[in-house]
């Protein structure tokens, strides 16, 4: 059995969320915004996980289900706006989606 | 020692590869970058010792939403245009895991927990979560505060261009 300390996987997984929230404040493709929320939430799936490991008591799946629904619930979001917005020749970037209404 | 090494290894193939999620002005390179995340993400599962977690996290991430994302963007034709300063990321993100790190690790040295505990055997984490919560919550509440902030600011000065 391998055996690794639990702050190498808080600080992995701290760092992989804080790539996914600056992410969102970077970027200005919308797209890409969502893709970082995965990140982000992949993130939380491992520290979770890490945490039951370490400490188990309770359930860690119905957590874990709860954050995989939310990505897919997500995902089947960003894939529906994003064809309704092709439909319409829109740009991706955030910053002109407020002329939609135009 | 091995556990280490094999550790640095899925841990860097996650950071690289969620860093070259930014860096493709294509979002179909940016999700096969993602699926790279959650990749290394299930190998990670697969080092703690959680194999059918690891399998789910392959199966849902990368064989479900990925794949959706991938063909519901695939089917259509993508704008092109420079989305992200990479420079900034890199310099947010060093800040930001900076600020969420060390009330955690360094919960002793800023007078967080008070009791003595190692920060490299995992006793000063117990502590800081135990008695320093309130000041990490309060830490990721005005993180996040300015993080929209910050957002809601660059939306705007990005529309006047």
């Amino acid at each position: 059995m391998i055996t690794v300390p639990i702050e190498y996987f808080v600080a992995f997984s701290f760092a992989v969320f804080a790539i996914g929230i600056v992410g969102v404040v970077a970027s200005r493709h919308f797209i890409l915004m969502l893709l970082s929320i995965e990140i982000a939430l992949a993130a939380a799936t491992l520290l979770a996980t890490v945490f039951f490991y370490f400490d188990s008591n309770g359930n860690i799946l119905v957590l874990l289900f709860m954050i995989w629904t939310i990505a897919a619930t997500e995902a089947i979001a960003l894939v529906s706006f994003y064809r309704y917005l092709s439909r319409y020749e829109t740009s991706m970037d955030v910053t002109k989606l407020s002329r939609l209404r135009d | 020692m091995l556990g280490i090494v094999i550790f640095a290894i899925f841990a860097a193939l996650g950071i690289i590869f969620s860093i070259l999620v930014f860096t493709f002005k294509d979002i179909l390179r940016a999700t096969l970058m993602l699926s790279g995340v959650f990749f290394a993400n299930s190998l990670l599962f697969l080092l703690i010792g959680q194999p059918i977690l690891a399998v789910v996290q392959l199966f849902i991430m990368v064989g479900g939403v990925t794949t959706f994302i991938f063909a519901g963007v695939a089917s259509i034709p993508y704008s092109k245009f420079k989305h992200t300063r990479l420079r900034l990321l890199i310099v947010f993100w060093i800040v930001f895991f900076l600020a969420i790190v060390l009330p955690l690790f360094l919960g002793n040295s800023l007078g967080v927990s008070g009791s003595e505990g190692n920060i490299f055997n995992g006793s000063s984490i117990n502590e800081s979560i135990s008695s320093g919560i309130g000041l990490f919550y309060i830490m990721l509440i005005l993180l996040f505060g300015v993080s929209l902030g910050s957002i809601v600011l660059m939306k705007r000065m990005g529309a006047k261009k």
